[in-house]
This record gives structure tokens, C-alpha cells and sequence, in this order.
């Protein structure tokens, strides 16, 4: 261990004075060379005679340098840094070629590198807490398809086989389960995070993205506050004063990060609460998508969360919560699950009256991981993420292929080099090293190319993918863009060193033939594949694209041309009961007033919205139940929103909260409930009549078709949360927009415009992730090309100048130069057809991960791949020009000259 | 002179470890020395020389420095360091031991076998 030491103590002082490491040893050896010599002359030899002795038998100076250099352990990295000079002075002289290695290299190398580092935060990344690998997310299931509780809040894991799975729980239960000390060490409940209006000071409020916890939540995750305290237990407590702990990124968004915002006073929803800490700057939240602003604890949901009707903390109906446990190390996740199951199956049978004593205990609590929180990002996004790697990762394979298919092309002149070095004495090993100094530099350039290009990708991409991913750029994806760099670096150094079989020491040309035309297959295949993976990317694009249209040019039922949306929210506790209705048509009649607005109304649903508000419905009680969805609306909505009434009539002013309840059907519900019946008049159980029926449009998700919906009035339902006013215009509703604002901001200051778009825009914006599939996957699809006809050219190329001699020979014995075009043609289509028959073999193979995606295509769509195919051949076509042409214009007695 | 003595593999940096240890010295030096103890024998090849006492050098063996020579001139002089003294013992023991069995297995007479 010790000699390690020294040695590198040893090698420290060499690297660090070579130069005069260099002079010292000149000085050495030339004293020893006058100290011989001095002798001989001392034994009678005259000065030239001794001189010429001594030289003679101390040899080489600079062989013995060598061999102390190599004695000091630095013969590596001379030949290493002897490698890399030669290796730039190569790249420097084949400019054309380094510049499109290195180009096609590092474009594959960022690819990666930019989706690498989305899937870290979408897939493997977990939460910034303290250890999270030992927190759980509680979940349960229920047999059958039916939500078992009255209200879930949350978004579900999803049902597995055929059970229904959530992961909420009430108040009380959660306040049960928090009691089973021995098995716990922390629980924190957690509510879904959304957004409520927020005034700072006199500003008018804004919307801000909220989260109710309990009061250990901090305590829990291991997170500190900056500055002033974080939540505690005293906090959740009925009737404790109010108070938030706001986000870093709040801090200073708001506040610029000024220490006064530590006890001022904001307003939510319009009711006071203290800041009393700023959480830690690099603290997330738990729910890895979006940072929560404000964290205030569960007991201040009756004054500020006007999403949910009254006070949740006693009603035993209202599942709305997400409990995360941090478990002890000692108790394993099965004793976990038998020591939580009873409570939950108690806590089901005591507060769910309306379900059966035997159905209540069919709850089984389902331990989750907890590492990545909540983890709605992984749930949508993880498909699409895989996806996007994968065809990056088919571009890198391209450029690979395209690389070392270039290299080999250069083999061939470096042949005679290698062989002629082989000769004068150098080892195999020692060419394999300089191939791979090569490749290595290569990589090494590509890389750090790479690596810029996709730090300036990754502040695209978010904004593409869910526009507020905070993607990392961190080291770990540095060391991920490394790996790839080494891997193809020892793709292309050993490629080449493959090709130079026991090492060819035979200088004459005709080992040339034999050894090229090995070269000439392996080139063939590569380009090949190169082919096959061109085909895959051009299939993807192509199907991507037709997506994107397909759900741009969709017919959604509405007349989407003039329409503007307004997203805004009367909340409960400034307008209770009666009076929204009343504020709701003041503000309607108001903008149907604006110049350019021919109607304007309110409704509570829109498209694009991803909303899914339901409704269950029955003609006689114990009948059949349907689950229809449901779009509570006001006056004048059908009007503004441009659907058609076909039959009956819509609300008036005389639907009031006290008179028959009605609601107006669309067609696909008259047909699915009163096939063959005039549903006019009909009723439900419950009383409520059909007075109308509209025409089909979609609602909240643009990819499913118009569902079946139905359409109650405002002052017949009771419900909270965001409403949506369509305002109708007779121009474009883009020039709407200022004048829509000032009309809101002159009714209420302090109502709220969440968004204010045009339906066009909605729907562009609600297409975002599949805009940047077709943009990704064309792109590749366009570069592929290109990489494949470089490949197709390249390789025919040199088939021909291989062939000079024997196409001089042909021609000088009567071919015709048409035969000649057909037959270097023909080579070329043949590789290009094997390609494509392989790509298109492999779409089929791969197409069912896609499906999910495509909308208004099946994978294995036949026009696509005609169309890619016939891009393809067209492209080679092209790229086999040049090759064709020089072949049918070789002269044969250039040829027959030509070696 | 006696016919000189081919140098087996490895034992010239034992003879260098050997000289030196006699006292510091520099590289011209160490072949006088070395010559000169085994009785004028041992012809070192020259040019193995340097790349020998770097390889000890870098190994720790030995240590340098620079100074004068007797002649006033500048020399690079070498000599041993403890571990190197310990390593010169170790290999002399290990030599011996290695000597002792070789002969005695070449002095096995018909009888004994």
C-alpha cells in the first residue's frame, strides 16, 4: 500500500516538471558519458577514439530516456497524449467527415441526455424529504366497480382487477388511523392540491396553488423552515388562529424575498391567515408535478376551500384525503398492512351507514410507496416519457451506425498505415488503443456538444410536457451523457480494430479486395439497419402527426370559431346561495352588452377542460342506473356555446330553485334512455323532467366522443367550484379579451380570471403534449433521412470505386452504361428494401405501445407506412444518383489504370 | 580477465540496491563500484543502467539528490532509503535460499537420487 504512495508521489513530480524531468536526465546521462570517457582517455585511448567508445557502448541517449520514462510509468500516457495529437491532426485533415460525425454524434448524445433528465423527474427521482424511501402512500380497494363512498376527492391509482382503488380517507379516519402509534412513527394527511384565490395586501387575488395538511406534515417529511417555523399539531386545531407556511418560490414571487412577509397577513379566499414560516428552499412539496404555495392545516378547509360544500372535517362521507406514513424501520410493509387493515374495515363499517355491514368490511387496505409522494406525474406521464426516450434513443443507434459506418469508409486508407505500423513493430493492443484515443475524442467532442445543446433543450421541453415540470440538470444526468459517450466510444474504437483480422501485415494491394470486401458487407448491414430504424422514425412521425391533426381539425359539436372562455370562481363565502346566481347573470348580461358579443352565459364544464363531473340517473326507483355526465348551466347557454337545441326548450328565468326540476338531454342520452320515446316530457325518479334535447357535443377531453350528457340549471343544483362564462362574439374573440376583463374588473375586483382564452386556443393548449410528439418525431423522422441517405450514398459509393476496374472491364466489353446505372440501382434499392422490410417488421412489433397515444389511426396504420416507404425509396433514389451516374461514366482505360 | 558472468533477469537491481548502499552515488559511480566489488567480473551493460535506478527510484527504493562530484561537477546522487535497506536484505536472504537449494540439487550424486 505504502509503494502506491510513493509511486504516485513519484508520478506527481514527473507530470508536474517534464521539461525538466527531460533536462535533468540530459544532464545525467552526459556526465556519465564525460566520466567514461575521461577514463578511457585515463587508460591511454586519444579524445576522439574514447569519445567514439563511450557513445558506442552507453548507446542511445534518447532509447534510455525512453526506457527510464517508461521505468517512471509514464510510457501510457505519452503514447495516450501521442495518440490524442494524432487522432485531432486525422480529424483536422477529414473535416468533412468529423464535422458530420460529430454533428449526428451530438445531437443523439442531447436527445438522450434531455429526455434522460425529464425521466428523472417524471419516473426515478423522489421527493426531497428525508429519507424517502421509508414513506407509504395508503391506499384501499373495493370489490366491484362502484365508488363505495359518497364523495372521493384524489386521483385514484385506478382500478385493478376489477376492483375499485383509491387512495383517500375522511377526516375521521384519518384521525383514526393516526392513533396506531406503535407501528407509525409520523402520519401527515394531505389534501389534492389545487388552486384558490389569494390577495396579498391591496393586490387584487390571484390564484395560487394551496394544499391543506395536517399540522405534523413538516414533522413528518424531516423538512425545516428557512425562517419562522413550520406547521405544527396546535396549528390543527378547531378554532386555532389562522396561519400558512408559504413556499420559497412564493416567497419570492410575492414577496421578493423580503423578511416582512414572516407574520403579514394574506388573504384566501378571502379570510385572513398569518404567514408564520418560509419552508426550505429546495422543499417541493409532495406532489411532484407542481409546488404548492401555501401549506395551511386541514382545519381551516371550512373558511378557505370553497371547493367543497361546508365543513369536511365531521362528514364521515367525504373521502379527501391522502395519508403518507413514515414507517419504522423495524416493522416490515406486511405487518404495516395486518395492523392498519382492521382499523380501516371499522372505520368503513362506523361511518359509511349506507353500506352494508358485510360490504363494509370488504375494505383492504393496500400499503403504496411513498417515495415519489402523491406521483400523479408518473401515472400520466410515464408512457409518453418511455416513448420519447425510445426514439431518441433510435436517433442516437443512427448516428452511431453513421459514425462508425463513416470511419470505416476512412479504414480503408488507414489499412496501409496500420499495416505498415504492425510491420515496424507495434502490438495490437497498441492500435486497438489508438483506435479507441480515437473514438474517444470523437465521443468526447460529440459529448460535450451534446450536453450544451440539451441543457438549452430542457428549458423547451418543460413547457411542452406540463408546463411547470421542474426538470433537474444535475450531475447524475452528466454522468448519464459520460456512459453514453464511453459506450460509443468503444463502439467505434474496437469496430474498426474488429475489421483488422490477426493484423495484416501484408502490404501488397491484393489482400485489399479480400479484406475490403468484408468491409463492404459489414458497411451493407450497418446501413441496413440504418435503413430499418429510419423507417421506424418515419413511421412514428408520420402517425404522431396524423394525431395531432386528427384531434386539431376534430368535429367537437360547437362552433369553435367564435367562441371565448372565461375561467373565473364565485366562491361560496362571497356569494352564498342565491345570491351566485344572481351575481352570475349580472356579470352575463353585462358582457352580452360589450360591442362584438352576441351572447354570453355561464356553465360550470367546458372542452378541453379534462373535467369529468357525473351524474346518476334512473327512470323509476330500483330501475336501471345510468352514469351520465353532467354540465350544470344558466340562461342563454346554448345559445352562447353554439350548440343546437333541436327539440323542446332550454331554462328561463322561471326555473327557479322552487319550481319542478328540469334538465335538457342530448341526443346520444334521448337515444341510450328512451329509445323509440319522445323524451319531452318524460320524468326521472325523483321528479325531475326532460324539457328539451340538444345536439351532441364533447365535453372536458378532447379524444373521447361527444359523451352522453345532461344539463341542469344553476338554481336547481347545488355545487361548488369553478364556473366557466362563454362569451360568444361575432369577430375573432381574441379582440374580445381586453374588453371582457375591464367588465370583470368593474363588477367584482376581487373576482378572480383563472384564464381567458378563445376555444381554439383551449384546445391547441389542451393538445400541447401531442404537438410535441408530432414536432419530436418528425424532427427525428426528417434526421433519420438524412442519416440514411449519408448511409445509402456512402456505402454505393464505395462499392463502386471498389468495382472500377471490374465495371471498366464490363463496359470495355460492350455494356451499356444503362445497364451499368440499373445494376449499381439496383444494388442499392435492394439494401434499401431489406432496411425497410425490417423497420416496417419492427413498427408492427412495437405499434401497441404507441396505441394508447395515436388518436383517429391505428399503429399498424397502412397509409403511413406506404407513405414512409415511398419517402424512403424516393430519398435513396436520390442519394444513389451520384454513385449511378459515376459509374455509367468510368472510362475504361482510366479504369483499367485505376488500382 | 575471468570470463564475465551473464546477469540473470532481476538481479541487477539488487547489485544497484547493493552499491549503493555502500554509500551515495551517482550512476557512473554505481557500475565502478558495482565492477569493482565483484572483482572485475560483473561487466554491467551501460545502457540498462538509468532505466534500472529510475525503476528503483520511482519504486522508493532508493532516493536522489543533486550535488557535486569529486571533480566539482554536477551529479545526480542515489542512495538508499529504509525501505530499500529492507528490501536489499529481503532479496538477499530470498537469493541465498534460492542459491543453497539450486546447488544443492546440481550436487545430487547418482546414490542419492
Amino acid at each position: 500500500m505504502r509503494r502506491w504512495g510513493t509511486r504516485l508521489r513519484s508520478w506527481w513530480k514527473t507530470l508536474s516538471g517534464a521539461r525538466r524531468l527531460n533536462t535533468e536526465m540530459d544532464d545525467e546521462m552526459q556526465f556519465h558519458l564525460d566520466c567514461y570517457r575521461r577514463d578511457l582517455i585515463a587508460r591511454g585511448l586519444s579524445e576522439t577514439e574514447a569519445t567514439a567508445q563511450a557513445q558506442r557502448e552507453f548507446g542511445s541517449a534518447q532509447f534510455h530516456k525512453e526506457d527510464c520514462r517508461e521505468a517512471l510509468g509514464l510510457r501510457l500516457l505519452g503514447e495516450l497524449w501521442a495518440d490524442l495529437r494524432y487522432g485531432l491532426r486525422m480529424m483536422r485533415h477529414d473535416r468533412a467527415l468529423t464535422v458530420a460525425a460529430v454533428a449526428s454524434l451530438a445531437l443523439g448524445i442531447g436527445a438522450n441526455t434531455a429526455m434522460f433528465s425529464v425521466a428523472k423527474t417524471v419516473i426515478f427521482d423522489s421527493l426531497r424529504v428525508k429519507h424517502p424511501e421509508e414513506l407509504r402512500l395508503l391506499g384501499w380497494d373495493f370489490p366491484g366497480r362502484e365508488q363505495p363512498v359518497p364523495f372521493l376527492w384524489g386521483n385514484a391509482p385506478g382500478s385493478t382487477n376489477g376492483n375499485f382503488t383509491a387512495a383517500s380517507f375522511s377526516y375521521i379516519g384519518y384521525k383514526r388511523i393516526a392513533e396506531k402509534r406503535d407501528v407509525i412513527d409520523g402520519l401527515a394527511a394531505l389534501n389534492l392540491a389545487h388552486r384558490l384565490p389569494v390577495s396579498v395586501g391591496s393586490a387584487s387575488a390571484e390564484m395560487a396553488f394551496t394544499q391543506l395538511v395536517s399540522g405534523n406534515y413538516f414533522d413528518v417529511l424531516g423538512v425545516s423552515a428557512a425562517r419562522g417555523r413550520t406547521l405544527r399539531s396546535s396549528d390543527e386545531i378547531v378554532g386555532a388562529p389562522a396561519v400558512t407556511v408559504i413556499s420559497d418560490q412564493f416567497w419570492s414571487k410575492r414577496f421578493g424575498r423580503s423578511p416582512s412577509a414572516l407574520g403579514s397577513i394574506l388573504r384566501v379566499s378571502g379570510k385572513p391567515v398569518t404567514i408564520v414560516g418560509i419552508a426550505a428552499e429546495n422543499f417541493r412539496g409532495t406532489h411532484m408535478d407542481e409546488t404548492p404555495s401555501l401549506f395551511m392545516p386541514l382545519t381551516l378547509q371550512p373558511q378557505v376551500d370553497a371547493s367543497f360544500d361546508g365543513s369536511q372535517l365531521d362528514n364521515m362521507g367525504t373521502w379527501w384525503l391522502q395519508l403518507l406514513v413514515r414507517t419504522k424501520p423495524s416493522v416490515s410493509d406486511a405487518r404495516l398492512r395486518a395492523e392498519l387493515n382492521p382499523i380501516l374495515k371499522i372505520i368503513a363499517r362506523e361511518t359509511l351507514p349506507q353500506l352494508k355491514p358485510d360490504k363494509a368490511q370488504r375494505f383492504d387496505l393496500l400499503i403504496l410507496p411513498g417515495s415519489r409522494g402523491e406521483d400523479l406525474l408518473q401515472r400520466r406521464l410515464a408512457r409518453p416519457t418511455y416513448i420519447l426516450w425510445a426514439l431518441s434513443a433510435l436517433v442516437l443507434l443512427l448516428a452511431c451506425t453513421n459514425v462508425a459506418n463513416l470511419l470505416l469508409a476512412r479504414g480503408v486508407t488507414r489499412q496501409r498505415e496500420l499495416a505498415i505500423r504492425l510491420a515496424l513493430g507495434a502490438s495490437r493492443g497498441r492500435l486497438i488503443r489508438q483506435m479507441l484515443a480515437e473514438g474517444g475524442l470523437l465521443a468526447g467532442t460529440a459529448a460535450a456538444i451534446g450536453l450544451a445543446a440539451a441543457y438549452l433543450l430542457h428549458s423547451l421541453m418543460p413547457a411542452f410536457l406540463s408546463g411547470q415540470l421542474p426538470t433537474t440538470f444535475d450531475w447524475q444526468v452528466c454522468t448519464f451523457t459520460l456512459t453514453i459517450a464511453l459506450a460509443t466510444t468503444l463502439f467505434f474504437g474496437l469496430a474498426p480494430a474488429a475489421q483488422n483480422p490477426a493484423g495484416v501485415s501484408n502490404l501488397a494491394s491484393t489482400s485489399r479486395m479480400t479484406a475490403s470486401r468484408r468491409k463492404l458487407n459489414l458497411r451493407r448491414a450497418l446501413v441496413a439497419a440504418q435503413v430499418a430504424f429510419a423507417a421506424l422514425l418515419l413511421v412514428a412521425g408520420g402517425l404522431f402527426s396524423r394525431t395531432l391533426f386528427g384531434l386539431l381539425e376534430a368535429n367537437l359539436g360547437v362552433d369553435t370559431e367564435h367562441l371565448l372562455l372565461v375561467n373565473t370562481n364565485f366562491s361560496e363565502n362571497r356569494f352564498p346561495g342565491e345570491k351566485r346566481v344572481e351575481a352570475q347573470r349580472r356579470l352575463g348580461e353585462q358582457l352580452s352588452h360589450l360591442p362584438g358579443v352576441r351572447a354570453a352565459a355561464v356553465g360550470r364544464d367546458a372542452i378541453g377542460s379534462g373535467n369529468d363531473f357525473t351524474h346518476q340517473l334512473q327512470r323509476r326507483p330500483e330501475g336501471r342506473k345510468w352514469s351520465v355526465r353532467e354540465n350544470t348551466v344558466d340562461l342563454g347557454f346554448f345559445e352562447a356555446a353554439g350548440i343546437p337545441l333541436l327539440r323542446g326548450r332550454a331554462f328561463t328565468k322561471q326555473d327557479t330553485a322552487t319550481s319542478p326540476r328540469v334538465v335538457v338531454i342530448n341526443e346520444r342520452l334521448a337515444r341510450l334512455v328512451f329509445p323509440g320515446e319522445d323524451p319531452i316530457g318524460q320524468k326521472f325518479s325523483g321528479g325531475t323532467e326532460v324539457i328539451g334535447i340538444c345536439a351532441d357535443s364533447r365535453l372536458g377531453d378532447l379524444r373521447d366522443d361527444a359523451p352522453v350528457a345532461l344539463y341542469d340549471p344553476f338554481t336547481q343544483v347545488k355545487f361548488w367550484g369553478d364556473e366557466v362564462f362563454y362569451v360568444r362574439t361575432t369577430g375573432s374573440p381574441e379582440n374580445a379579451t381586453a374588453a371582457v376583463r375591464k367588465v370583470f374588473r368593474d363588477f367584482d375586483r376581487d373576482l378572480p380570471i383563472m384564464s381567458i382564452r378563445s376555444q381554439r386556443q383551449v384546445v391547441a393548449d389542451s393538445l400541447t403534449q401531442e404537438r410535441l410528439f408530432a414536432v419530436l418525431a418528425g424532427a427525428f423522422a426528417v434526421l433519420s433521412l438524412l442519416l440514411g441517405c449519408v448511409g445509402v450514398y456512402g456505402v454505393t459509393q464505395f462499392s463502386v470505386v471498389r468495382r472500377t476496374a471490374e465495371i471498366g472491364i464490363r463496359m470495355a466489353l460492350g455494356a451499356q452504361r444503362h445497364t451499368v446505372v440499373a445494376a449499381v440501382l439496383r444494388e442499392g434499392l435492394v439494401l434499401v428494401a431489406v432496411g425497410l422490410a425490417l423497420g416496417i417488421g419492427a413498427t408492427m412489433a412495437a405499434s401497441r405501445f404507441i396505441a394508447a397515444m395515436l388518436y383517429g389511426v391505428q399503429p399498424t396504420d397502412a397509409l403511413t407506412m406506404g407513405a414512409a416507404g415511398a419517402t424512403l425509396l424516393i430519398a435513396a433514389l436520390l442519394a444513389l444518383w451520384q454513385p449511378a451516374w459515376r459509374a455509367a461514366n468510368i472510362s475504361p482505360l482510366d479504369a483499367l489504370r485505376h488500382e | 580477465m575471468p570470463k564475465p558472468v551473464d546477469l540473470l533477469q532481476g538481479t541487477l537491481e539488487m547489485l544497484i540496491l547493493k552499491a549503493v548502499s555502500l554509500g551515495p552515488q551517482h550512476g557512473y559511480g554505481v557500475l565502478l563500484r558495482i565492477n569493482q566489488i565483484s572483482g572485475e567480473r560483473l561487466d554491467i551493460q551501460q545502457g540498462s543502467l538509468y532505466p534500472a535506478l529510475y525503476r528503483l527510484e520511482h519504486q522508493g527504493w532508493i532516493q536522489s539528490e543533486w550535488g557535486e562530484s569529486e571533480n566539482n561537477r554536477r551529479a545526480k546522487f542515489y542512495s538508499l532509503t529504509p525501505a530499500g535497506r529492507k528490501r536489499l536484505g529481503q532479496e538477499t536472504a530470498a537469493w541465498n535460499r534460492m542459491t543453497e537449494v539450486i546447488a544443492s540439487v546440481l550436487a545430487a550424486t547418482p546414490e542419492e537420487v
